[in-house]
């Protein structure tokens, strides 16, 4: 957090589907090596936030700034090759591709297969014995582990993790959280969406609490623990 | 043996282009997740290109070759990408199907248009004196030649797609669109290398064949039924086995065409084999797993009995005011509008309601035609009844093993049905299964004679268009009964989600049946008021291409809806035969106008009638546009009959009234000068929680929803 400069900012984010909107000016900042985890209900419009910083959804309103440079507009392949790696929601892999294919595809990055391979192996050693393995054939957790291997094998500047934990065993998710803390520790910015918040909370420096469509709160993580609960049965206010 | 030899030879080099043609199908495929039916056509038109440059302008092979190979195609498969594919996300199967099916039919009439048909073509074969004997046997240059192209083209796609980068995002876009942009790709990009290489595997595939059937356009268009065999062989995803499927097709031919008695009720059995060998392959293959939930931005409303009633009305008028002006030669061509309004009304409840394709339309109407043809040969009405039970048996019984298959197997085992009984079955003698006699179309034409009904007699084309439009109306309610019901419901469900609906306990097969059963039915009951009309029948009117047409311009108008069959009669059997009067350059655009229509499907995949509607809505909410109509037109009339006005201003003052009654009323609701219908509450089509999802949002819903919810404005951006 030496940079002043945010890696990731959003600013004053509006957003909808065809004509409802689903963003109502977000502003969020993901500091250099920090973890941001963002919480809340369902339809709370996280999911849209993230697709929006990935470039995968225009803002009707609002600036997006990597690294201090404005980025709306970027097409997501642009921005995937500047080190915005996005893991989306469900299973972030091509599930009808070998596990090495998949990992091929990252390629498009700039790293080499084997500099991808070798990343991914290191963290992901489960995934070396399922390199010739259909991927969509594979266990969830382990279709969430190459996901994820496929996120972080190129360097990324930051990793956005979309519910990491959808659809998992707790103690799969667990696992998967202490991989995301031995990420982090290395250096790598992480915003993370996730419903359930114990686990990511252990992990955060920082957290936000979303509800339709707003920041409803915003702190250290430990601040937030004891509001979450409110936040969810929605009698917040500012909160229709 | 050196027959056998001789015949294999034939057959592995037939394979090899069946190979390479249908490994460019499966390429487009599994990379872009189109079906592309267009794919034969696409290497027609390549062949005659080459043709173009290297026959008719004496070309040198190796330039001639380079421009149509690796320039005409991929460009072709670019402009494909580019301006038709692009359009065509979150569409459901049917139109994806239809956008092809557009194209192929473009393409044919593209062709027609620059090279007429009728004249002989040489196309020489590749190292046309050359070649080299092996065991004994000769082998040709071109055999040779074919072989090595289509190993090579085997091994360098296998290479491609396996260990290059390209040819991994290829698989991966087809996966996850958004997920390969996440990765880096540009999905674009790679689709449209996808359809490059796709179109010049067609084009090679093209080439090489033109030399060993006729250069003719359809022919060649229709090598798709054959690449179809090979690739569904292969599932459509594995190459190695589409090479196989592609040999033993290839082989198949050959050793019918060596071995078959030169019997001519065998004759057709030969062309016919590729498409009998493709629905036996698909009834083999395992079934799919049901599907869930397919979203699309397809939507179509629910019709009320009152608008259908007065459509039902206003079909009849219309049948009425032609009958009764037209020109004998007119009618006997104008009629027709309601015969194929009819066919394409049978794939309303098909297509529309319960989401399967059928491409064998018109071959149940040539069966509907045949039995009435024969058994009705006194004009007894109640071989129209034959005519609408025994196509609906057929239908049924063609569609019991297909049913396990969805969406486009489906659509390849009609395709493969219609082919075979258009190539063969039709063509036969009259044959006898046991007791009964059998008669096809007598090895020529079947007369047919005009419906009898207690004495009075539909002999004249005006009556034929009176009897042909009230059968239109009358089916039309039917039709629309069938969407209001509990069985319509159900098929709707069924289009949804099969998944969800065999879950709740309902019978897919039978449902499935009966709907294919009630087409069928319908296509034949029109089948036989068309051969009416016809009076002398051939296999060539009820052709499988004959029946693209139909389909195509059925889902342009507006599959989902009874006015989309009437749009689909009169613009295939009323608007284009008309502009054709005007002269050549017309009549050839006529022929590429479907084809025109159908791609730009994509761009509005609820259909045109849907947008008409929307067009003349302002009438509906302003009486005195309903008034003036209601005098102009039957005043129009009243003066065409007393011999005042003539067939063109007429029917120009029929066109212009309700153009002249939507302007009026547009601005008269705009002003909002107290007369129109006004103060109704806005009548939502769908629930409201639907809208912005199945249907467009608008900015008034809004008020709607919160005076729904009982809550206070909600400000939207864009909405003042």
């Amino acid at each position: 957090m030496t940079d002043p400069t945010p890696l990731l900012e959003l600013r004053g984010i509006r957003a909808a589907y065809d004509r409802i909107d689903v963003l109502f000016g977000v502003d969020l900042v993901v500091e250099q090596g920090s973890v941001v985890a963002l919480l809340g209900p369902n339809g709370a419009g996280k999911t849209t936030l993230l697709k929006v910083a990935c470039g995968l959804m225009p803002a009707t309103a609002g600036d997006v700034l990597f690294c201090g440079k404005r980025v709306n507009g970027v097409r997501p392949d642009e921005l995937a090759r500047r080190g915005v790696a996005m893991v989306p929601e469900g299973r972030g892999i091509f599930p009808n591709l070998t596990v090495r294919d998949n990992l091929r595809m990252m390629t498009y990055t700039g790293a080499s297969l084997s500099e991808i391979e070798a990343v991914a192996f290191d963290r992901f050693p489960r995934l070396k014995e399922r390199i010739r393995q259909v991927a969509g054939t594979m266990s969830g957790g382990e279709q969430q582990m190459l996901a994820m291997a496929r996120g972080l094998a190129t360097d990324p500047a930051v990793l956005i993790l979309d519910e990491l934990s959808m659809g998992l065993a707790p103690i799969i998710v667990e696992e998967l959280y202490e991989i995301v803390a031995t990420v982090a520790r290395s250096g790598v910015s992480i915003l993370v969406v996730e419903q359930f918040a114990s686990t990511v909370l252990g992990v955060a420096d920082h957290a936000a609490i979303m509800v339709h469509g707003r920041i409803v709160r915003d702190g250290a993580p430990a601040d937030l623990e004891q509001e979450l609960s409110s936040a969810y049965l929605g009698n917040q206010q500012g909160d229709r | 043996m050196d027959k056998f030899l001789t015949f294999t030879i034939v057959g592995l080099s037939t394979g090899a282009i069946y190979a390479i043609i249908a490994s460019g199908l499966v390429l487009t495929y599994t990379t872009t997740g189109i079906f592309n039916f267009a794919q034969g056509a696409i290497g027609m038109v390549c062949a005659f290109a080459y043709w173009q440059m290297h026959f008719a302008w004496g070309w040198p092979v190796w330039a001639a070759l380079a421009v149509a190979v690796l320039v005409i195609a991929p460009v072709l498969g670019v402009l494909i990408d580019v301006l038709v594919m692009r359009g065509l996300e979150d569409t459901s199967e049917v139109t994806r199907l239809v956008v092809s099916i557009g194209l192929l039919v473009g393409l044919i009439g593209l062709a027609i248009w620059v090279w007429k048909p009728g004249v002989s073509r040489n196309f020489s074969a590749f190292f046309a004196n050359q070649g080299f004997t092996l065991f004994d046997t000769r082998v040709t240059g071109q055999q040779a030649l074919t072989v090595v192209v289509a190993v090579v083209v085997a091994g360098a796609l296998w290479l491609f797609l396996r260990t290059t980068r390209t040819g991994v995002a290829m698989r991966a876009v087809v996966d996850d669109r958004s997920l390969a942009s996440l990765n880096g790709v540009r999905p674009n990009v790679v689709s449209s290398l996808a359809w490059a290489m796709g179109c010049t595997l067609a084009a090679i595939g093209g080439i090489l064949i033109a030399p060993n059937v006729a250069l003719d356009a359809a022919t060649l268009s229709l090598l798709i039924v054959n690449a179809y065999a090979a690739a569904i062989i292969g599932r459509l995803r594995s190459l190695p086995l589409t090479f196989l499927g592609a040999v033993i097709l290839g082989c198949t031919e050959a050793y019918l065409a060596g071995y078959l008695k030169t019997s001519p009720n065998f004759a057709g059995l030969r062309l016919a084999a590729p498409a009998i060998l493709l629905f036996i392959v698909l009834l083999i293959i395992p079934s799919s797993r049901l599907r869930g939930r397919r979203q699309s931005r397809e939507y179509f409303p629910m019709p009320t009995w009152k608008g259908t009633w007065v459509f039902a009305g206003l079909s009849i008028l219309a049948g009425a005011i032609m009958a009764t002006t037209l020109s004998t030669s007119d009618a006997t061509t104008y009629a027709k509008v309601f015969s194929f309004a009819i066919f394409a009304l049978s794939l309303v409840p098909l297509i529309g309601f319960a989401g399967q394709i059928s491409l064998a339309t018109l071959t149940f109407g040539a069966i509907g035609a045949l039995i009435y043809g024969h058994i009705g040969a006194d004009g007894n009405p109640l071989a129209l009844v034959l005519a609408f039970v025994v196509p609906a048996i057929v239908g049924a019984l063609i569609a019991l093993p297909a049913l396990r298959l969805s969406g486009i197997y489906l659509a390849l085992a009609t395709a493969a049905f219609a082919v075979a009984l258009d190539r063969w079955i039709f063509n036969l003698a009259d044959f006898d299964i046991g007791p009964i006699r059998i008669s096809m179309f007598e090895l020529g034409s079947t007369e047919v004679a005009p419906l009898d009904v207690f004495g009075y007699t539909f002999d004249t084309p005006a009556r034929q268009m009176m009897l042909v439009s009230v059968a239109f109306a009358l089916i039309s309610v039917v039709v629309v009964a069938v969407r209001r019901s509990r069985y319509g419901r159900r098929l709707l469900a069924m289009k949804s989600s099969e998944a969800a609906c065999a879950t709740l306990g309902l019978d897919l097969v039978g449902t499935k049946l009966s709907v294919f059963a009630l087409s069928a039915g319908i296509a034949g009951f029109a089948g036989a008021l068309y051969g009416m009309q016809l009076r002398s029948i051939s296999p060539q009117n009820f052709g499988f291409v004959m029946g693209l047409p139909v389909l195509l311009l059925a889902v342009v108008g507006g599959i989902g809806a009874v006015g989309g069959a009437l749009m689909a009669g009169a613009s295939l059997m009323g608007f284009l035969p008309l502009i054709s009067t005007l002269g050549t350059f017309f009549s050839n655009l006529a022929a590429v106008l479907p084809g025109l229509a159908g791609i730009g499907l994509g761009r509005n995949p609820n259909g045109s009638v849907h947008d008409m509607r929307e067009g003349f809505a302002p009438i509906l909410r302003y009486r005195p546009a309903i008034i003036g109509l209601a005098v102009a037109v039957p005043l129009f009339w009243i003066l065409r009959l007393a011999g005042f006005l003539g067939n063109g201003v007429f029917y120009l003052l029929l066109a212009l009234a309700p153009i002249a009654a939507v302007v009026v009323a547009g601005v008269r609701v705009g002003l909002g000068d107290g007369t129109e219908v006004a103060d109704t509450p806005r009548v939502h089509d769908v629930p409201l929680e639907w809208k912005g999802f199945s249907v467009p949002w608008e900015p008034e819903d809004v008020v709607d929803l919160d005076r729904a919810l009982g809550m206070n404005e909600v400000q939207l951006h864009g909405a003042p």
